[in-house]
């Protein structure tokens, strides 16, 4: 139907701003028209095609069931009337596309929708669409690439059309949202979209150069439909007129684009210069606008940059940061819990906050990529890896590799994941490959092939590269981009089989060489049950990288290793005039390994005894944590909670009380002290003895409200205090907390709210709770409540700060 | 359209939000100048407003009718930080808590600056006289006043601006708000305790105060 080799389409111009010019009211909803006025909107398309436009977008932007809510009409009636009215206005050659705008509500993390819920929205919308008679789908106007994915995947999973996505950026080149062109082009060309571009916001001048850095990125056809011009602040009305926009649109030709009109002020007029622009140059047959440009007819001057392979380079993205294999790239492997107990711990008692403190330690210490593996017995995979994912990408933009060989989590993680995962690992077996490559291809992402099969791991590096081969060619087979396929030789203990070390290292440089493919390698397996492993390590990854690793995975928090990367790096020249190198070690001491502006000194060097109490009032979290460590050596770790943490917290209580102590040094002084807690918790686990609790609390932000900052106050100075905290999050429905509090046998819930709005969900979470567990207490706070109130809704604690709800507790559990 | 960014946070505002009471110690003041790096780095500060007339938008409530006493139109504006400042302030929370008070005060701040200095250039692109900004929450002018003028202005479009389905808008550093403008000096109207929803709930009012500082 479209057929981008023969053909440069015309698209339409703006439908909003038309229908506001004939008497549209501001802020009122277009898309009722097609259904209140069905010939308005079929003389606007009219207009349009008669102007040139080869493709239509049906009056269905806005057409959602969160947009339409509470409008009185049915959104399938307001999508078929849409359509409906588009067809009427075609002749049989213009195409009608279902044009799909944002939902008008930001997805999680940054907003409250689900992805799984604006999934559903769209595939309602897409659904009719198809029945409606669309010939194809426009998702466009996007800022958000995660409410782009929940949209493409509606569309590709609920109709055979094809699918066109443009988004909408700032000159910067990145969406309101910190999409940048780099992720929107990694990530839709991995999810099989069948056109990219780049609409609204700004008009043809502005968007010339991010245009032709999208033609760079990608292989996929690209569409441009600017505003006319730049909109003045005060009156709204665009700058260009038809005649400029037009010439404007003609230095697009040369980028080799696919499609072109008009968004927001572009009138039909501006499509009807288009056309006659177009045309002007070129031959025109039968009436159509030949696509001008045949890449193998251009001159050297008017290249387009997509020739220089830049499309072809392996991109790994979140949302907001990509990350092009072109140097030596970081994949942290600390959130994994094979061989670390604590992590392990956390994951069955569902400490996610520990989780994504690896995560955060990892960000800090220079990783660029992070592996994510919940692989714990009797833990559901298929449940857990998913939401982890999600909890991970809320908090850093690190593009992460999911890292299971369960084909159902592996799904489900990628399926929430925003932007282009690797995903670790498939190997040899046929069985493994044809469950796990479909699943990669479908979801865009990259994959590690492991050199191993049903036999085993072979011995030598030729039976190695053989097997990287067979996985090569069925992802290849599978319409897995070449670009996309990373191995892993991998590493065997030189203490078990010292002799196949160098067959590891031969086999990475045969793929590398010969099959031309990124690689990627565990490191540290290397020195297990040899002494001195450090320098073991350091040394099996220089060699691993001159023999042509590019994904080094390891643990960034180890500056053996990092620096060995930024050495390797800077002696091949790659990091220019050391810049990064003199960055991280420009003011290491001389012979040893600090990274600039690292932290202070343990207190051992200082040569002086530090008091717990004064290093915690003064929230110098270091030096707690040496105090903590010194006591550690003649009490135990209970000893250390009750005689030395508890106490030094609530003097800081007391001064916060007193009003000598403020809110930021009572929570630096809470943050000096989890620093502490964390240690002995480390210990605990290692020893595999039970916690410090003294009692276990459920907390949430009500239903409906996401003021989340207090709660999370309430959670550390609690934690502290010893008490288990399951920190349900916000805009918790009342169910979860029934549910958690019968589950987990919960005798105290902090309830907080920050709305007037949301007391109510307050009161309605403390009825349910009380009706399902009668002895269940509860604490609440937030700055609409008063102690009256509190007492109102039931509640059994006003707690106007942390310290009154540790107060509370501490009676509630008879502390 | 983008705003200017401040090149400081007021500190005085800072302090108060923090509920701390007279000047920073080095420690804090340390604490405040490394937040006010990051949060000057990561705003990206946008507005929009439009003006129209009173008759063509219906908003509810008494108090807000009384502030547009005297005025023919209505400059309806939405400024916003961006969604930057919530991811940092979101991974601030699991890095390290105090830090994250720190900068959520900082940020509340922050854009309160951005629309004083946006405030001041309506009041310079518009003829006539304003009265002071009226956001929806205060006094009896509902909460869910937030879905109308953010369609008004065209939030989503224009400077990523959203609203979700408790009304709460996201980024969460925005401010919507409604000046009046008439031809005649107008002061507006500040909403009294008795007509404000939060009258029962209300803690300044408990002690005596409110919070027009009357």
């Amino acid at each position: 139907m479209l057929d981008f080799s023969k053909k440069l389409y015309l698209l339409d111009g703006g439908m909003g701003t038309t229908l506001q010019q004939s008497g549209l009211e501001p802020g009122a909803s277009p898309d009722l028209l097609s259904l209140t006025d069905p010939d308005l909107i079929t003389s606007i398309h009219r207009n349009y095609i008669e102007a040139g436009s080869d493709v239509v977008y049906a009056n269905t932007f806005g057409a959602n069931r969160f947009k339409l809510e509470g409008c009185g009409y049915r959104l399938e009636e307001v999508i078929d009337s849409a359509v409906k009215a588009a067809r009427a206005a075609c002749d049989g050659q213009t195409l009608v596309a279902l044009d799909v705008g944002p939902l008008g509500e930001l997805l999680e993390p940054m907003g409250t929708l689900a992805f799984e819920e604006a999934y559903d929205a769209f595939a309602q919308v897409m659904k009719q669409g198809e029945a409606s008679g669309a010939d194809l789908i426009v998702i466009e106007t996007m800022t958000d690439l995660y409410e782009v994915k929940a949209a493409v995947l509606a569309a590709k999973e609920n109709t055979d059309l094809p699918v066109l996505v443009s988004m909408t950026f700032e000159e910067s080149g990145r969406t309101f949202t910190g999409t940048s062109i780099e992720c929107m082009a990694a990530a839709l060309e991995g999810l099989g979209v069948d056109a990219v571009g780049i609409n609204c916001s700004l008009g043809p001048v502005e968007i010339l150069p991010l245009a032709e850095k999208l033609c760079s990125l990608t292989s996929l056809p690209v569409f441009i439909k600017p505003n006319a011009g730049l909109p003045d602040p005060r009156t709204g009305a665009y700058d260009i007129g038809p005649e400029e926009f037009a010439r404007a649109m003609e230095q697009y030709l040369k980028l080799g684009i696919s499609m072109a009109g008009g968004c927001c002020g572009t009138t039909p007029e501006y499509i009807r210069k288009m056309k006659e622009l177009f045309a002007s140059g070129k031959s025109a047959q039968n009436g159509e606008t030949e696509k001008p440009i045949d890449p193998a007819e251009l001159t050297a001057e008017s290249e387009p940059a997509k020739l220089a392979g830049s499309a072809e380079q392996s991109v790994i993205c979140s949302a907001t940061r990509a990350v092009t294999i072109d140097h030596v790239t970081v994949i942290g492997e600390r959130i994994n819990p094979t061989g670390k107990k604590r992590l392990k711990q956390a994951l069955i008692d569902q400490d996610y906050d520990y989780v994504l403190s690896q995560a955060i330690e990892q960000v800090d210490a220079g990783a660029q990529i992070l592996d994510v593996n919940v692989g714990v017995p009797d833990i559901d995979d298929v449940k857990v890896l998913p939401m982890v994912v999600k909890q991970i990408q809320a908090i850093t933009d690190l593009p992460l590799q999911i890292d299971s060989s369960n084909p159902a989590a592996i799904e489900a993680a990628l399926r929430v994941y925003n932007g282009k995962a690797i995903v670790n690992s498939v190997n040899g077996e046929e069985k493994v490959l044809e469950t796990i490559l479909p699943i990669v291809k479908k979801y865009g992402a990259a994959v590690v092939g492991l050199t191993l099969d049903e036999k085993g791991i072979p011995a030598k590096a030729e039976e190695r590269f053989a097997i990287a081969r067979r996985i090569l060619d069925k992802a290849v087979s599978m319409g897995i981009p070449e670009k996309d396929v990373f191995i892993d030789c991998l590493t065997l203990t030189a203490s078990a089989q010292q002799a196949e070390v160098t067959e590891t290292l031969k086999a990475m440089r045969m793929v590398k060489e010969q099959l031309g493919l990124h690689t990627v390698l565990g490191v540290s397996n290397i020195s297990f049950g040899l002494p001195c492993r450090p320098l073991i390590n350091r040394t099996f990854l220089a060699l691993a990288m001159e023999n042509g690793l590019d994904l080094p995975i390891i643990n960034p928090n180890d500056e053996d290793m990092m620096g060995t990367i930024f050495a390797f790096e800077m002696l091949h020249n790659r990091d220019k005039n050391a810049e990064a190198f003199i960055e991280r070690y420009g003011d290491a001491a001389m012979g040893s390994m600090s990274r600039s502006g690292a932290v202070s000194q343990p207190a051992a060097e200082t040569g002086k005894e530090i008091d717990l109490f004064y290093a915690l009032e003064k929230g110098m979290k270091t030096e707690t944590i040496h105090a903590v460590e010194a006591l550690l050596e003649k009490v135990d770790e209970m000893t250390v909670v009750n005689d030395y943490l508890i106490p030094a917290l609530d003097q800081v209580g007391q001064g916060f009380e007193k009003g000598t102590i403020f809110l930021p040094q009572m929570m630096q002084a809470a943050t000096a002290a989890q620093g502490g807690f964390e240690l002995i918790k480390d210990r605990l686990a290692a020893s595999g003895r039970s916690n410090v609790s003294k009692g276990r609390v459920a907390i949430a932000t009500v239903k409906g409200d996401i003021h989340d900052i207090g709660k999370n106050i309430v959670k550390v100075i609690m934690e502290n205090y010893g008490f288990d905290i399951i920190d349900l999050g916000r805009d918790v429905p009342v169910e979860k907390v029934v549910e958690t509090v019968i589950e987990n046998e919960i005798k105290l819930v902090g309830l907080s709210a920050l709305m007037t709005t949301t007391l109510k969900s307050m009161e309605e979470t403390i009825a349910a709770v009380r009706k399902a567990a009668p002895d269940c207490r509860f604490i609440v706070g937030g700055a609409v409540l008063t102690p009256d109130y509190a007492e109102k809704i039931g509640a059994d604690y006003y707690c106007k700060d942390a310290m009154k709800s540790v107060e509370a507790a501490r009676e509630v559990f008879g502390i | 359209m983008k705003l200017e960014r401040p090149n400081k946070i007021d500190r005085g505002q800072w302090l108060v939000r923090l509920g701390v009471a007279g000047e920073a110690d080095a420690a804090l003041e340390q604490s405040l100048l490394s937040a006010e790096e990051k949060l000057l780095k990561c705003a990206a500060p946008q507005g929009i407003y439009r003006v129209l007339g009173l008759d063509e938008m219906e908003l509810s409530g008494k108090a807000i009718k009384k502030h547009l006493a005297g005025c023919g139109e209505m400059a309806v504006m939405g400024a916003t930080l961006g969604t930057a400042i919530d991811n940092l302030i979101r991974q601030s929370q699991i890095r390290d808590m105090a830090a994250a008070v720190i900068l959520d005060c900082g940020a509340s701040v922050l854009i309160e600056q951005v629309c004083d200095a946006f405030e001041t250039q309506i009041r310079e692109e518009t003829s006539g006289y304003l009265t002071g900004r009226y956001s929806p929450g205060y006094g009896d002018l509902p909460i869910e006043t937030q879905d109308q003028l953010i369609r008004i202005i065209d939030g989503p479009r224009k400077i990523g601006l959203t609203v979700n389905q408790s009304h709460i808008m996201i980024p969460r550093k925005s401010v919507t708000a409604v000046l009046g403008i008439s031809d005649q000096p107008v002061a507006g109207y500040l909403a009294t305790c008795e007509e404000c929803t939060l009258r029962d709930k209300c803690v300044l009012r408990k002690e005596g105060k409110n919070c027009a500082g009357l």
